[in-house]
């Protein structure tokens, strides 16, 4: 497969303006085929803009978006065939959530088949609920109803606005699996969250929006490199200079930056006469990023 | 098409819907009752209706006490300003390959739905006629009137009204796409009261829809100069209809659904 056919969407140099304020600043990026690209950033950082116009839901923004080289506004029939949008969850609130689904299904042209229907509602767990007006679902249900219906066209590119907010770790976790599975596929995945566990779990990307600002862009594997926590019973002192910036000392509490030197720090510290109390792993760089305190 | 039909499934769905075609069915046979009872409730003095007469005038009731133009404004600004707030617009465009179907079918449906009420008024009048006017002292044995003219006048005014009825829900459309729900409601009754403000003015009121819908203009005309009458009123209608309706599609595919 060809760099050209791998990637699915590409955004070039978006920038949204909101009055003076300047909601995205040059933002671009691309995703590849198969990818789970998290996105991360504060609220009102400019995830959701970003997501809006690329559903073409904001369209006075400037830059480029393209869909396997069509732009998404002029060029609009690829597009609305692959891609399946969880903005927020907006049905109409009178109808129950099978005949939104089934309207939404009529909607993009297609005699409606029930069959898909019934088999996205089991899937989002939904299927007792279907007949319940969509006003009596709980915003867990929405969601989850957002997920079938962004999932009715069998889409080859899945962008998800906050999908794991208001579920339950039960709803969390079928999440985390559809999207793997549909990664597996081969469909392109692009997911905003504040859910770090959810982002850690499941993407291979991440990218980082600061005040408008892509300030990060890379793949999750950079992120993982994870840091080994020990605590002792007493200071270590000096004992662990010798491992330079590698090992830092607070107190009882000593950080391991580099995995590969754990034993012989254990060594160093038991020979000293000094007792482990605790040893856990952190990985506090996606919080990093997610708070916005590390720069590209 | 396949728009056109999710607009009409949804909106005959809601309850309010379905209660404004309730309403407009009992209101001509409450009102024709009432007549026939002599209760004082509804006093006519000596007139005689028609059943097509009856028709006109039980319209004419509903458009006077605004009771049309309330509920055609709630139904416009809630399919429209509400699903734009709501974003449902939104989700529907990842679906359709073209923002302007997606107003243009919400349009058809309105009208449509117009059309239907406006056939339900006549509907329901005709049989409150039937069964409570025709054998009483208020009413004439004959669906028509005698005169060829009142038939013609009466029969241009039932369509006028449902024109009026559509302009007015352009209007109305328009202001969704600059309003939130609420505001574009508040909108579209404050353009009501500015159009019947500025139909007392001569010279200008005979381009104000909701004095057009009437025929006032035409009613003491016959012959020739009924019909070029009408054809004029006509002519503005539709400057009206094509104006709003070019003005509201450029929007519509240009704007951000984002308030």
């Amino acid at each position: 497969m060809s760099e050209y056919e791998k990637k699915v969407l590409e955004i070039c140099n978006v920038s949204k303006k909101y009055g003076d304020f300047n909601a995205l600043k040059d933002i671009s990026f691309c995703i590849n085929q198969g990818d789970i690209v998290g996105l991360l950033g504060h609220n009102g950082a400019g995830k959701s803009t970003l997501i809006k116009c690329v559903m073409g839901a904001i369209q006075s923004y400037t830059g480029d978006i393209s869909y396997k080289g069509n732009n998404i506004l002029t060029y609009r029939e690829p597009f609305v065939k692959d891609v399946g949008i969880l903005l927020e969850p907006a049905f109409v609130e009178y109808l129950s959530g099978e005949e939104n689904l089934k309207l939404l299904a009529i909607s993009m042209g297609k005699k409606y088949n029930q069959g898909k229907i019934n088999e996205l509602l089991e899937m989002v767990s939904l299927k007792k609920a279907s007949k319940k007006k969509v006003s009596d679902y709980s915003f867990g249900m929405r969601q989850r109803l957002g997920l079938a219906q962004a999932l009715l066209n069998d889409p080859k590119l899945l962008i998800l606005d906050e999908p794991t907010v208001g579920l339950d770790p039960v709803g969390t976790e079928l999440m985390k699996t559809t999207l793997k599975n549909m990664s597996q596929k081969g469909v392109a995945i692009m997911f905003s969250s504040h859910e770090l566990q959810a982002v850690e779990d499941i993407c291979n990307r991440i990218v980082v929006i600061q005040n408008g600002e892509l300030i990060y862009d890379d793949s999750m594997d950079k992120l993982n490199s994870k840091e080994i926590c020990i605590v002792t019973d007493n200071k270590p002192e000096d004992i662990l200079c010798k491992f330079g910036e590698d090992v830092t000392v607070e107190n009882c509490y000593v950080t391991i930056k580099d995995v590969k030197i754990i034993d012989e720090v254990i060594s160093c510290i038991k020979e000293n006469g000094l007792m482990i109390k605790d040893i856990s792993t952190k990985n506090n760089m996606l919080f990093q990023f997610f708070k916005g305190g590390t720069s590209k | 098409m396949n728009l056109l039909g999710v607009q009409l499934r949804k909106m005959y769905q809601r309850k309010d819907i379905k209660v404004a075609y309730l309403l407009f069915l009992a209101v001509p046979l409450v009102v024709a009752f009432l007549i026939k009872s002599e209760s004082n409730i509804i006093t006519i003095g000596d007139s005689i209706f028609s059943g097509i007469g009856y028709v006109s005038v039980v319209l004419g009731l509903l458009k006077g006490l605004f009771v049309f133009y309330i509920l055609i404004f709630l139904f416009t600004t809630s399919l429209i300003s509400g699903e734009i707030d709501s974003m449902n617009d939104a989700v529907y465009y990842c679906k359709v390959e073209k923002r302007s179907s997606i107003i243009t079918s919400k349009i058809n449906a309105l009208v449509i739905m117009s059309f239907l009420l406006i056939m339900d008024i006549c509907f329901s009048a005709s049989l409150g006629w039937m069964f409570f006017l025709r054998n009483s002292k208020f009413g004439s044995m004959n669906y028509f009137s005698t005169s060829l003219e009142e038939n013609q006048f009466m029969i241009m005014m039932i369509v006028f009204s449902f024109i009026e009825i559509v302009v007015l829900m352009l209007i109305s459309a328009n202001m969704s796409l600059f309003l939130s729900q609420g505001k574009a409601l508040m909108g579209s009754f404050l353009i009501i009261i500015i159009f019947k403000l500025i139909a007392n003015i001569d010279g200008v009121q005979k381009f104000v829809p909701t004095y057009i819908g009437n025929l006032t203009s035409v009613m003491e005309l016959s012959g020739k100069k009924f019909w070029n009458g009408v054809l004029e009123e006509g002519l503005i209608f539709l400057a009206y209809i094509i104006v709003m309706v070019i003005m509201l599609i450029n929007k519509y595919k240009r704007m951000d659904y984002v308030r």
